[in-house]
């Protein structure tokens, strides 16, 4: 040996012995916390859907007659089949107006395109109940478009309580959603197949049509899955728009049925093991249609490269088109409810300008009770990202980067809630703290409400941390592992800190998504834990609509605030 | 320094089978190297040593340490094997300064913090780059991500030193510097290192012995000169530089019958017999006028194709239907000729066994990437 080695021998051995305990610890930890948070809430509502008595009841004895007296059930089949139909009705318009969008500010040289694709995502950051009641000041049949559409045409060719008008004011949220879904396909897929087909001779409208529209065809029928899947579980828009006309879909049914009628949980149960089923069935769909690659496949960094067609003469029809669609989806309803929190009656026929006033703002900060569902909402919405942040900080390196026994199930359970109805995360938490006798505390804090928030929402921090760890190269743990770093070490000192903007993002996506979901607390809430969206519903059902108005503002001011101070924490660029 | 052993390694993915039955022992101080295409299992088995690849059976110990062993259900976790490895990307840490990055192993052992100080400033003056303790590694070239990865990796005195093709992501002038200076930190620093490569040139110039893997499998394990001089197999001739494979049956002891026009050549006699494969290397036939004496040039054949290589002209020689290529300094004209082969460094293997070389090309380049 030839030893001029002037790395001198006298380095401390490492331990030996006891080997990857803690790791292994942790690791197991973090896997039965997940699968206990995301199955815990499930099993009593299945459960209970086979047992012939409530479940607090001792001596069930398990039965089909809950799902038989279902089946027996008239209102079940109407709601069912007004659900398919709320789904249809959303699902087309939705895909179409959304994927057009898309297309025309991804691959045109549609004029305005940065501008609009900031008014287009937009309100994925509004409260749904605030901007419900923005669609009802404007649209309704008493609403100030309405009124004016009936002085020129005699009547109002729409009427917004209706399924085809519940339909109409999901695409505030679907088309943006439908929007993000095929921008990203369209930015992964190269320029130059569209180019292509230009050279051989094919005009612009041929082009899309012949060549972009087919290679987007699993962006389009993903996005469609996803609107099936809102349709069934949303609760809070059919509640208010088909309540008074008495049109009850899937989610209001249950609702209806477990507040007004006790004796029937189990049929209730039987009805949301079954939503259950169904949004899982289309889950499963929607990720068989991805495809695996899909889902991993990360926008390649070649946006200059992106050539765009040209429009000629159909460009500014269109510009005209797309901004009348902004303004009368995205704008007005906005501006109804700004107005309605800032004056005393807005209503057609009388100037609002005369009717200014801040009594709903000082309602809301003089009243305990709405006070309180907005500190709550605060509350849950920061100790909730905190928790659920580390939680899945943890989850994600377990399922990426230990060797742990199991890792590999445990991406599909964190993005399972996806499939998760809000209203089957709030009846089930709700048995697990009646039926859990430690637990029972819980049933009426905040914190109760947090969890069942947080497992309902586990897919979009999830996701945010995912893409960013599978882009981290294994071999900077490895090294790390190598050079004496146990399993835990390594996430601590290397894998973490290079992860930061993500944390940081997955941070701000969970706080915007615990401070603006209610479907869970509805069952949830009692005096002393009240958080926004529920206040608002009841508010709403009582007749306040200024306050109500006056909520969602503030929501939105919340929401707004946290997704700028977001900005500015993902701009922090790491040193690579 | 102790020596690495591995035994009867193997590794099987659920219906394929990664690496099979892989010993060698890498003696103390020793440069080993393990080359192949890729997909051969040379990185499966480097970080199986490392820790990094979980081997369905074998044993791999390390001095009396055994790191492996699927008999005894041993298998150590990558920390706690002391292995020092540099790998394909360097995988510096971006987040750490070069001096945090190389004094990160001495934290982890608890080395007090002036000794971390003064141990990294020696590790980063080994490899030359005590000027740049301070710098971020995304302001370091590939060269110099390269040094810090290895001063990483010996800071703590491993016991032994694992090398995934560093030299890979460096373009072709800093690569041919890095091997010379590769090869002398390793001797100076006197690590058991085991390198792992694809390139030939790399292999047989820096390496102490060199082992061929082919397809998961070990083919040949020997000093970089006896395995280009004597390949035990067409694969290892083909793959260590150009061989020409001719085929031929053995007529009398010392004499094959090359297939085509049944022209004879002379080998060394103590081959197989029946049909065989002739491997001789371009640069042991030498080109001679057509009018060259049969005893010292025996075989006939006609110049296809010239190719000036630079130092060189690269020719190939029609004989009978099969190719000959030849390496010589001398420019010929496309026509006959006569061919001489150097009779001792030629070598014959069993027809049968030319199944495992790609293609059915009598010349087989090296040209795996």
């Amino acid at each position: 040996m030839t030893s001029s080695t002037s790395v001198s021998p006298s380095v401390p051995a490492l331990r030996r012995g006891g080997e990857g305990g803690a790791d292994r610890l942790v690791q197991w930890g973090t896997w039965l916390l997940v699968i206990v948070l995301i199955f815990g809430p499930i099993v009593p509502v299945v459960y209970a859907g086979f047992v012939d008595r409530p479940l607090y009841e001792s001596g069930g004895i398990l039965t089909l007659g809950n799902f038989a007296a279902l089946a027996e059930d008239p209102a079940f089949w109407a709601a069912l089949r007004n659900t398919a139909l709320f789904a249809l009705f959303a699902a087309v318009p939705g895909v179409v107006i959304g994927a057009g969008l898309a297309v025309l500010v991804g691959r045109t040289d549609l004029p305005l395109r940065r501008a609009l694709s900031v008014v287009m995502v937009a309100p994925l950051l509004f409260p749904g109940l605030g901007v419900t009641l923005g669609w009802v000041t404007m649209y309704s049949p008493s609403g100030f478009v309405s009124s004016w559409a009936a002085g020129q045409l005699g009547s109002t060719p729409w009427n917004l309580y209706s399924i085809p008008g519940m339909a109409l004011v999901t695409l505030e949220k679907t088309v943006p959603l439908v929007y993000l879904m095929v921008r990203a396909r369209l930015s992964a897929l190269d320029t130059s197949i569209e180019s292509a087909a230009l050279t051989a001779g094919a005009g612009p409208a041929r082009v899309l049509w012949t060549v972009t529209l087919p290679m987007l065809r699993p962006a389009l029928l993903t996005a469609a899955i996803l609107i099936v899947m809102i349709a069934f579980e949303t609760l809070g828009l059919p509640l208010i728009l088909g309540g008074p006309v008495d049109i009850d879909t899937l989610s209001t049914y249950l609702y209806r049925t477990w507040t007004s009628d006790p004796e029937r949980q189990g049929t209730v149960s039987a009805a949301a093991s079954g939503l259950l089923l169904l949004v899982t069935l289309l889950l499963w769909l929607r990720t068989r249609v991805e495809g695996d690659g899909g889902r991993y496949t990360t926008a390649a960094g070649k946006p200059s490269a992106a050539r765009s067609l040209h429009l000629r003469a159909l460009r500014w029809p269109l510009v005209l088109l797309v901004w009348c669609y902004a303004l009368v989806a995205i704008v007005l309803p906005v501006v109804g409810l700004v107005m309605t929190s800032i004056t005393n009656i807005f209503a057609p026929g009388v100037s609002p300008w005369s009717m200014l006033t801040s009594r709903h703002f000082e309602t809301v900060f003089s009243n305990a009770a709405l006070l309180r569902s907005i500190t709550n909402s605060l509350l849950i919405g920061v100790v909730g990202a905190v928790l659920a942040t580390a939680g899945l900080t943890l989850a994600a390196l377990v399922a990426h980067r230990s060797r742990f026994r199991l890792r590999a199930s445990l991406p599909p359970v964190l993005f399972y809630p996806r499939a998760l109805p809000g209203i089957v995360v709030g009846v089930g938490t709700f048995w697990v703290f009646v039926l859990v006798a430690p637990l029972e505390p819980l049933r009426t804090t905040v914190w109760g409400i947090m969890l069942a928030f947080i497992v309902r929402n586990t897919a979009v921090g999830y996701a945010a941390i995912h893409s960013s760890l599978l882009a981290i190269s294994t071999e900077l743990d490895a090294a790390a592992r190598t050079s004496g770093a146990s399993w835990l070490r390594t996430c601590r000192d290397i894998v973490v800190p290079m992860l930061r903007p993500a944390l940081a993002g997955c941070f701000i996506l969970m706080f915007v998504s615990l401070l603006n979901d209610y479907d869970p607390a509805v069952f949830l809430v009692t005096t002393g834990n009240e958080v926004l969206g529920v206040t608002m519903l009841k508010q709403w059902a009582a007749g306040f609509t200024g306050p109500v108005a006056a909520l969602g503002v503030i929501q939105i001011a919340i929401t707004a605030l946290a997704v700028s101070i977001g900005r500015l924490a993902w701009g922090v660029r790491p040193r690579a | 320094m102790p020596d690495i052993t591995v035994s009867a390694l193997g590794l099987d993915y659920a219906d394929k089978t990664a690496i099979d039955d892989v010993s060698f022992t890498a003696r103390d101080g020793e440069f080993l190297t393990l080359l192949g295409p890729s997909g051969c299992g040379k990185t499966t088995t480097l970080m199986s040593i490392a820790g990094l690849t979980n081997p369905s059976r074998g044993s791999i110990t390390c001095g009396a340490d055994v790191l492996f062993d699927s008999a005894r259900s041993v298998n150590r976790p990558p920390e706690k094997r002391n292995c020092g490895v540099v790998f394909q990307s360097y995988a510096i840490w971006p987040h750490m300064s070069v001096a945090e990055n190389v004094g990160y192993p001495l934290r982890l052992r608890k080395v007090r913090k002036p000794e971390i100080g003064s141990r990294v400033r020696e590790a980063l003056a080994m490899v030359g780059l005590d000027a740049l303790a301070d710098r971020y590694p995304h302001q370091l070239s590939g060269g110099q991500q390269q040094r810090v990865a290895l001063a990483r990796a010996v800071t703590y005195s491993p016991g032994v030193l694992l090398l995934d093709e560093p030299l890979s992501n460096l373009d072709a002038k800093l690569r041919e510097q890095a091997r010379g200076w590769l090869k002398e930190f390793q001797a100076s620093v006197g690590l058991t290192t085991v390198f792992v490569t694809h390139d030939q040139d790399e292999a047989l110039a820096m390496s102490d012995r060199v082992i061929v893997m082919n397809d998961g499998r070990i083919e040949q394990e020997g000093a970089p000169e006896d395995i280009y001089r004597r390949p035990a197999t067409p694969f290892v001739a083909s793959f260590l530089g150009s061989a020409n494979l001719l085929d031929g049956t053995v007529d009398a002891p010392g004499r094959v019958r090359l297939d085509g026009g049944g022209q004879t050549v002379a080998v060394p006699e103590d081959g197989p017999l029946g049909g065989v494969q002739v491997m001789v290397r371009p640069e042991d036939v030498e080109l001679m006028a057509p009018g060259a004496d049969p005893d010292v040039a025996p075989l006939r054949g006609a110049v296809t194709s010239r190719m000036f290589v630079g130092s060189s002209y690269r020719y190939v020689v029609d004989c009978d239907g099969q190719s000959v290529t030849v390496s010589a300094r001398e420019r010929w004209e496309p026509g006959p000729v006569r061919l001489r082969v150097d009779r001792e460094h030629c070598r014959l293997f069993p027809r049968d066994t030319a199944a495992g070389v790609a293609g059915s090309d009598r010349l087989e380049e090296s040209s795996y990437a």
